[in-house]
């Protein structure tokens, strides 16, 4: 099992940004064709969230995945990953 | 000839008058009270009561002069000593910010800086200081008060409050500095921590403070009281209700006037107490709603439940031994509205007095909960109010009239909607002196009064879980019978933060000697002769480590190793009912010791019994039927009865309403009352 | 445009939530007195004064929803002691039961964790949940977290040990795990926290206090819901859960739309010794808003970093203050704002980076927020305060006579002033926005550990200027009676408290040794001592060792180097004296009304020279009494010397402080 998302080495970068990928639809509450899919922290925790740019509706909320390293920390034992044992 | 006891309570609109005899009469008035001369009020009463001076046994009296003083600022022009460098934490308060719509108010602003009792300018650092072991680390330095004080007199300040750091431990620079100020300042009065001298140094400097702000107001107050009763000819005993749950005489009380701070509603807690033992009832929550606040109490196995600490505002608190008293926002005035975002509310905000409620006709235009009551139609304007208001029952409504639109509710289920939540809000302060301290209501009797609690007894009860409900005679004027039946009551302490091994047999019982002497001394002061002197001793204490110390009620006697293990026992197990847990390895440190003094001033009274009469009410005590409106069934009639003409014996079954002069008896559905020998309601709830 | 209402009517609320009005609000009600019942159990069964005293807690009850991806959890009422409690619950209950898995819970199973990269704000913040069964199915969830004395590491407390950079030298990191499985303690667990930590036994008093909450709020729930019903519980939860989002929505929908940004900078991480840098950038529009802390500097070495649900608290309280702080909190509170927060910066840190100083990048956070806020709506904006933890620690081992050889611990937290604001003054001496405490009681400080308290009031000219000042100062003293050592978590050393919309800078923190007691008593007035008397230990001095905000030099011949050291040996008999910042100064100074400059000279809160430089206002110091033209001529000038670029409004300081 690989034990990605436990240990991060320090960023080599001063100053961290973070990238919000375009994508291609049209908000159905303003109408607007700037949308993008980026990683939020909102009311249930850390999500992947696609918003149109102009008006902050949010068009859909997806569960992040072990890639998308959010947040950081991955326990790998986390439920889905390895199945509970009698004591937890 | 039979003798009375008055007892007189002065509020914010009304003093309340009540003259007890021994041979079982009973008089009640009220006036106006006189704003700014409260003793011209109780003039004003003692005439319209008609008694003549030599019928009256005794006058006991609770009023709000101190009180008022504070809240509004126009107490006297206090000067703080302190050690040097400690001269700010009266604007420092405990640090923390209060809870609810403030905790994250950034423009929040703590009460004592916003409006001082005692100014920057005025709180001066002494060079002084005493060390955790009683020890001097620093003398005082003579020279430099007497050069502050002479500043502070030069700005007209005349009363002196002196609160050294350590000063619980070892007081002597006080003592030496209240010398020097009688010097430079003849005729200022001066407290120090001898008032309360236990351990913290926010709690005790703000009482401290707080008693020299009222000083001269009070004394002043008791020269005009004893001048005028006087001169109209009473030579009876006079007592002042104390918030310790006592009364004392006023010469007692000129050099702690902090005592009388809160009178009024522990006068209603005490009425209870004697009620609640009268009838053999042990447990009682007690409950006074006035037109602005409720004011609740606890009285627990016959005893009313004591707190150290009372807020006045936020860190403005009086940290003396007092009954319990939870004072909320929530009375017959209180305002019906929505917020932002269109939530019903109840309160705090209040229409008061003035303009007062809707219906009174007196430029009142929102609603409030009294309108609630009118728009339902259990207020039979005929009788309430006494004469004074004539309710209308079409301002009642026009006041509901636009947030009924903008909620689109029918006005009566908007004003039956807001009476649930008056209710289900004063359930809730309840049970924040009941539940939340381990207490269950459902062992408890509610007793309701004050001129809006037997309004919304009834179902508060029914929210709590409580079963029975009393209402007293009277119930407009209990606290004014409250302060009727009190004995004389004094308390002193001694702080010591030792470990309790290590303060011993010879510190407990050195420290019980002199305080006992302290105690039975300010007894005789006052004219208790020893045959009618009784005493309680009483032990703080917590575990090392902790901040917070719990009181145990502990034997009267000399104490000896073993006697000192028994102590320990007693604490722990008055810890773990307390707090649910002990911790017998740890060492326990006694905080404070307490000695309380009481004084039975007269015989005790009886309360005089009302006519038989039958199971069924005579037809002459109904008054009316009217139509009261209900969730389920609409406007529906219910009966009206005059609680006046009701005798001993009869029942009621709800729906029913029973009027009285002072107050407005409501029963719901399947409630069921009965009226007691002495006129008491009995109400069993459904 | 057409204002939106966010307000129900009573057919509206009938409609939606299936009860009337009036029910919606009682169990809204009774939701919140649930958890006060709750806290109250806490208060009454725990054992240390952290918990009690320093009220560094919070006890929650949530509604468990089903969402596209699995079981949500949303706060329905909160009671909280430190604010920063009730916004993370929400974070890192989420975290806990996602990552253990709600169908691995049972009744009477409590979920410990205390893990920052989890959502915690600290290793000592240990947070326990419990999930309430109603009719077999899991409906509604139970939490508390409270701060716990010690949680091991290598340093008494666990919690500003500067020198740890791994999560692994700060103390027990507890995942998800049960401590009570169906009601039965856990052996195991408590052993792990009994063993590892300090001082077992507040351990054991505490957790059993925590849990027992637990059990009480269970009950209370359960009670509710055998009363109501099932669905008309849940239903009533959701509208309080609404409730609070349409007051969220009503706030943020009377703030401008825009873009507004705000940058703000910490001293250094006690070890690289560099300026740290918090960048923020606030987007609002309609009801709906977004904080993304993008263009913040790389976590530094020291552990001066906060986890990603540590700083998202604490940005989203900073939003609070700002825009409705009166209502309740639960998750409506959180539902209109998304927080965008890159990984691996000062507040959002990866693992296993050391997260336990959270305390002063924290307040970067929120007091950017007050920045980005009070550009886009000044007439409700809000200064700085005094920013930092602000934090030292002493203990070691007693040898006064009858005390010999017992250890003790004092956290020495000296609070300073809030900013001032659009419409008030900063409040004074309170503790920063996302935490709550009762200070402590100075006589049993002085019985229980071997320290004099010898100052403790404000300082002169440590307020922000401005037509709001900002809180002022405080100055404190120790004298230590027995050896000890110090650790030492201060900023808002080098970069004094800014002030806002024109307002002055506040007197920023320092750190001094004092000679001996003397100079406390004779030779310092108002918290002013001369140089001559104070060794610096941190701070922006001059040559002479004097504060000077304005011309002096970050850490001169300081004995440290920064406001953040680790166990620092200091003798018995030393006096370490520490000037706490004050708040910053809302508005123009030269507006303030005269006869309250005047009230703050008579209250020797203001030196007249700080009154005539900051003010314009000259006192005549020999009558007290304000020289009305002198004042008028003085504010003209410097206005207009303001204009060309030739003066602003100084930092605070007592000006000409004597050698």
């Amino acid at each position: 099992m690989a034990m990605e998302n436990i240990i991060y080495p320090r960023p080599t970068e001063k100053f961290i940004y973070e990238k919000r990928a375009p994508v291609d639809a049209v908000c159905p509450a303003c109408g607007g064709k700037n949308v993008k899919r980026y990683r939020v922290i909102m009311y249930l925790g850390p999500k992947i969230r696609t918003k149109c740019q102009d008006c902050l509706h949010t068009l859909q909320t997806e569960e992040p995945t072990v890639a998308d390293q959010w947040p950081p920390y991955w326990a790998i034992t986390r439920s889905g990953r390895w199945k509970p044992s009698r004591v937890g | 000839m039979p003798k009375y006891k008055i007892g007189i309570d002065v509020g914010g609109t009304f003093t309340d008058l009540i003259a007890i005899s021994n041979n079982g009469e009973t008089l009640t008035t009220k006036v106006l009270s006189v704003k700014d001369d409260q003793s011209a009020g109780i003039i004003k009463g003692l005439k319209k009561l008609g008694l003549r001076p030599e019928e009256v046994e005794l006058i006991g009296h609770g009023f709000t002069v101190g009180l008022n003083a504070v809240l509004t600022r126009t107490g006297d022009k206090v000067g703080l000593l302190t050690t040097k460098g400690h001269r700010d934490n009266l604007d420092f308060g405990r640090m923390y910010r209060p809870w609810g719509k403030f905790l994250y108010d950034p423009n929040w602003m703590r009460p004592h800086v916003e409006r001082p009792l005692v100014s920057r300018k005025y709180r001066r650092g002494i060079t002084e200081r005493i060390l955790w072991d009683a020890s001097e680390l620093v003398a005082l330095d003579e020279g430099e008060l007497r050069g502050e004080l002479d500043l502070l007199k030069k700005d007209g300040v005349n009363s002196i409050a002196i609160c050294f750091l350590n000063a619980y431990l070892n007081d002597a620079h006080e003592e030496r500095a209240k010398e020097i100020v009688g010097e430079v300042i003849p005729d200022a009065y001066i407290q120090s921590s001898r008032l309360n001298p236990v351990v913290k140094e926010y709690e005790r400097t703000i009482t401290v403070v707080l008693d020299a702000y009222i000083g001269k107001i009070v004394s002043r107050y008791f020269d005009l009281l004893e001048q005028r009763l006087q001169d109209a000819g009473y030579r009876c005993d006079i007592f002042i209700m104390q918030f310790n749950g006592g009364f004392a005489r006023p010469s007692a009380l000129r050099t702690k006037p902090i005592y009388t701070l809160t009178s009024g509603p522990v006068a209603g807690v005490l009425g209870s107490r004697f009620l609640g033992e009268d009838l053999g009832v042990n447990n009682l929550l007690t409950l006074d709603m006035g037109g602005t606040s409720t004011d609740l109490g606890v009285i627990r196995d016959g005893v009313a439940v004591m707190t150290t600490q009372m807020e006045l505002e936020h860190a403005i608190n009086v940290n003396l031994p007092m009954v319990e008293i939870n004072t909320i926002g929530s009375g017959g005035g209180s305002i019906i509205y929505t917020d932002n975002v269109g939530a019903l509310k109840v309160g705090p905000e209040s229409a008061g007095s003035n303009p007062g409620p809707a219906c009174y006709g007196l430029g009142g235009t929102k609603p409030t909960i009294t309108d609630a009551h009118m728009v339902r139609g259990v207020i039979y304007p005929e009788v309430f109010g006494a004469g004074e208001v004539a309710p209308d029952l079409d301002l009642a409504r026009k006041a509901f009239k636009q947030l009924a639109n903008t909620l689109k509710l029918k006005i009566e289920d908007l004003a039956l909607g807001s009476i649930q939540l008056a209710t289900a809000q004063m359930a809730e302060a309840i049970r924040s002196i009941s539940t939340y301290r381990g207490l269950d209501p459902r062992d408890y009797t509610l007793v309701a009064f004050g001129a809006a609690g037997p309004m919304h007894a009834a179902d508060i009860a029914r929210n709590l879980g409580i079963k029975d409900v009393i209402i007293p005679v009277n119930p407009g004027c209990f606290s004014a019978f409250g302060c009727c039946v009190a004995d004389i009551k004094n308390n002193f302490v001694e702080s010591h933060v030792k470990i309790i091994d290590g303060l011993g047999p010879d510190g407990i019982n050195a420290s019980f000697r002199r305080l006992q002497e302290t105690a039975r001394k300010d007894l005789l002061s006052q004219n208790v002769p020893e045959e009618f002197q009784t005493f309680e001793w009483l032990l703080y204490g917590m575990y090392a480590g902790q901040t917070w110390d719990l009181p145990i009620s502990i034997p009267i006697q000399t104490y000896d190793n073993e006697g000192i293990a028994k102590l320990k026992e007693q604490f722990h197990e008055k810890y773990f009912e307390v707090r649910g847990y002990k911790a017998e390895e740890l060492p326990i440190i006694v905080t404070t010791l307490e000695v309380d003094g009481y004084g039975t001033v007269s015989e005790k009274h009886k309360p005089p019994k009302i006519e038989l009469g039958h199971h069924e009410v005579d037809r002459v005590a109904v008054v009316g039927v009217r139509k009261v409106y209900f969730r389920d069934t609409g406007y529906a009639d219910m009966p009206f009865y005059d609680r006046k003409k009701l005798k001993s014996g009869n029942t009621i079954v709800g729906p029913a309403v029973i009027v009285e002069e002072t107050g407005t008896n409501v029963l719901e559905r399947g409630d069921h009352a009965r009226v007691d020998e002495q006129g008491n309601l009995r109400i069993s709830v459904s | 445009m057409a204002k939106k209402t966010f307000s129900l009517t009573a057919p509206e609320i009938q409609e939606r939530y299936g009860i009337d009005l009036i029910t919606a609000e009682v169990i809204r009600n009774s939701f919140i007195q649930i958890t006060r019942q709750m806290h109250a159990t806490l208060l009454r069964g725990s054992y240390s004064p952290i918990i009690r005293d320093y009220m560094d807690m919070a006890v929650c009850v949530f509604l468990i929803n089903q969402g596209q991806d699995g079981p949500e959890y949303e706060m329905v009422a909160v009671t909280e002691g430190c604010t920063q409690h009730a916004f993370n619950q929400q974070y890192f209950v989420n975290a806990m039961l996602n990552e253990y898995g709600l169908e691995n819970m049972r009744p009477g199973d409590v979920l410990i964790s205390n893990d920052t990269f989890r959502g915690g704000i600290h290793l000592s913040d240990l947070g326990a949940v419990s999930v309430v069964f109603c009719e077999g199915k899991p409906s509604f969830v139970v939490s508390n977290v409270a701060h716990w004395a010690d949680m091991g590491g290598a340093a008494p407390g666990s919690f500003l040990n500067g020198w740890a950079v791994e999560s692994y030298q700060e103390g027990l990191r507890i995942p998800p795990m049960l401590i009570y499985a169906e009601g039965v303690p856990v052996r195991t667990a408590f052993n792990l926290l009994i063993e590892n930590t300090r001082i077992p036994h507040y351990v054991l008093g505490d957790m059993r206090a925590q849990c027992g909450t637990l059990v009480v709020g269970t009950r209370l729930v359960g009670n509710m819901v055998d009363k109501l019903g099932l669905e008309v519980s849940r239903n009533g939860a959701q509208y309080s859960i609404d409730y609070v989002q349409r007051i969220s929505q009503q706030a943020i929908s009377e703030f401008p739309d825009g873009v507004y940004e705000a940058e703000d900078w910490m001293d250094d991480d006690g070890i690289e010794l560099e300026p740290v840098k918090t960048k923020v950038t606030v987007t609002i529009r309609g009801d709906k808003a977004e904080i993304d802390l993008s263009g913040s500097q790389r976590q530094p070495l020291g552990n001066t970093t906060s986890g990603w649900g540590a700083e998202a608290t604490r940005l989203l309280i900073g939003f609070k203050t700002m825009l409705e702080p009166a209502s309740p909190v639960n998750a409506g509170s959180f539902k209109q704002i998304d927080v965008i927060s890159p990984s691996g910066t000062v507040h959002n840190g990866l693992p296993p980076t050391s997260t336990n100083f959270h305390a002063d990048p924290g307040c970067r956070a929120y007091n950017s927020i007050y920045k980005a806020l009070s550009h886009a709506m000044p007439e409700r904006g809000v200064a700085s305060d005094y920013g930092t933890c602000n934090a030292y620690l002493w203990g070691g081992l007693d040898t006064r006579p009858g005390r010999i050889g017992t250890p003790w611990i004092y956290y020495i937290i000296a609070p300073g002033g809030w900013g001032g604001t659009a419409r008030t003054d900063g409040v004074p001496f309170c503790l920063v926005s996302y935490g709550n405490c009762y200070d402590p009681v100075v006589e049993l400080i002085e019985q229980e550990c071997p320290v004099i308290v010898l100052d403790k009031e404000f300082t002169m000219d440590s307020a922000g200027a401005g037509e709001h000042r900002g809180g002022p100062g405080t100055c404190v003293t120790y004298l230590a009676l027995s050896d000890t050592t110090m650790t030492a978590g201060a900023d808002r050393v080098r970069f004094p408290p800014p002030g806002e919309q024109g307002g002055g800078a506040a007197m920023p923190v320092y750190g001094y040794f004092l000679e001996d007691a003397n100079v406390s008593f004779k030779h310092t007035r108002n918290g002013i001592t001369p140089a001559r008397f104070m060794k610096p230990l941190f701070g922006l001095v001059d040559a002479d060792g004097r504060p000077d905000p304005s011309g002096g030099v970050y850490c001169l011949n300081t004995l440290a180097k920064s406001g953040k050291f680790s166990l620092r040996p200091v003798k018995a008999g030393t006096i370490f004296r520490n000037y706490c910042s004050g708040g910053g100064g809302f508005g123009d100074s030269l507006r303030r009304p005269v006869n309250l400059v005047l009230k703050d000279v008579e209250n020797e809160l203001l030196s007249p020279e700080f009154a005539a430089n900051a003010y314009g206002v000259v006192v005549n110091p020999a009558t007290m009494k304000v020289d009305e033209k002198a004042t008028e001529e003085r504010r003209r000038i410097l206005a207009a010397q303001r204009e060309q670029g030739k003066w602003s409004v100084p930092v605070a300081c007592y000006p000409n402080w004597p050698k």
